[in-house]
């Protein structure tokens, strides 16, 4: 099997959580579109004599308020994503790193109709790494796990003693779909200097 | 534009919300549906003029969901929102036989538009379809 390109798969990585953002962006102002369109139209069917009640607007505008709180989780989600390529080496918490790729990763879960559960201590723990490759490897175990996971059920992803990342999925794990990853995690997890261990439905990266 | 019967479907809760509100301001009779097999369930529950449905839901998308739609009924008009508004996913849906192909946020009025052509021409199916069974009877019965 030919040696994966790094850089190519790295720009693809990129892409792939950029437009998935982007596209959940687009959903916020549709909807936010709308409400104000709303807005509008009761504002004109007062005009027109139509009485219009506080509770209504009140309640459009808490609309619109849930909608722009939601735009910006995911506009902070962009731009954590895109500052860890800042440096190739960066010391992070690394429970608030896995929150990060899980939360980028959970669209790609409700897609699949897979719910993506978190096991992530709240205690600090501070690691020295590539942020940015941890996320891809992280990524690609998750959709590895949601390729083997069916419809209704979820997949877990969990931290543990010795800096063990853990993806568990609510089956076997797919061959097909370890295979379609296997060498380029191989290349992402050999240049971090981890390791990677493969069991009937979890998949651990380990750290140190 | 009243009586158009229109079928919305996006897995958004509060932009279906809102934009089927409006709608039915402007007089439209407005059926909501949460995903592409719940948006195909109705479809085959009553006739629409038009099925305005997003293309990226989770489970059934809008493409396969256009796809069983139009298997079953072939006149159906659908109009696909997308958040991406890709060439290759308009050439797809176009294919397939979608009545259109808007990108989100769309115009109100654009969109009306859209359910008023897709209206126009469910009607004209429909009366065709049944000039053919009024040609059919005639023919079989030899009057």
């Amino acid at each position: 099997m030919p040696e994966p390109n790094l850089n190519e798969q790295n720009l693809a990585f990129f892409g792939r959580i950029t437009a998935s953002l982007s596209h959940e962006l687009k959903n916020v102002l549709a909807t936010i579109n709308e409400y104000s369109g709303l807005l509008d139209d009761l504002a004109l069917a007062s005009e027109k004599g139509r009485p219009l009640k506080a509770e209504r607007l009140r309640s459009v505008c808490g609309k619109i308020a849930h909608q722009i709180q939601r735009g910006e989780g995911l506009i902070q989600r962009l731009n954590r994503f895109s500052h860890s390529v800042d440096e190739p080496l960066k010391t992070v918490e690394l429970p608030a790193l896995l929150g990060d790729i899980c939360d980028l990763c959970d669209r790609f879960a409700r897609l699949r109709q897979v719910t993506l559960e978190r096991e992530i201590p709240t205690s600090p723990l501070v690691c020295t790494l590539d942020p940015f490759a941890l996320q891809f490897v992280i990524q690609l175990l998750i959709d590895v796990a949601l390729r083997s996971s069916p419809a209704q059920d979820r997949v877990t992803v969990s931290l543990g003693p010795g800096v063990r990342i853990a993806v568990t999925a609510a089956g076997p794990l797919d061959a097909e779909a370890r295979a379609a990853h296997q060498a380029l995690l191989d290349a992402l997890v050999g240049n971090m200097g981890a390791e990677l261990s493969w069991d009937d439905s979890q998949v651990s990266l380990i750290l140190r | 534009m009243a009586d158009a019967k229109v079928l919305l479907v996006d897995d958004e809760a509060d932009f279906v919300e809102a934009l089927s509100e409006r709608l039915e301001a402007r007089g439209l009779a407005v059926t909501v549906a949460t995903s592409g097999s719940e948006a195909v369930d109705r479809s085959r529950e009553a006739r629409f003029d038009a099925i305005v449905m997003d293309l990226a839901m989770p489970g059934m998308d809008g493409i396969e969901a256009l796809k069983v739609m139009r298997e079953e009924q072939p006149e159906v008009q659908v109009i696909l929102l997308t958040g991406h508004g890709t060439l290759q996913k308009g050439v797809e849906a176009m294919k397939l036989g979608a009545m259109d192909f808007l990108e989100k946020p769309a115009d109100i009025n654009v969109l009306l538009e859209k359910i008023r052509e897709a209206k126009s021409k469910a009607t004209e199916a429909e009366e065709k379809r049944t000039q053919q069974i009024i040609h059919d009877i005639l023919r079989t019965k030899g009057w």
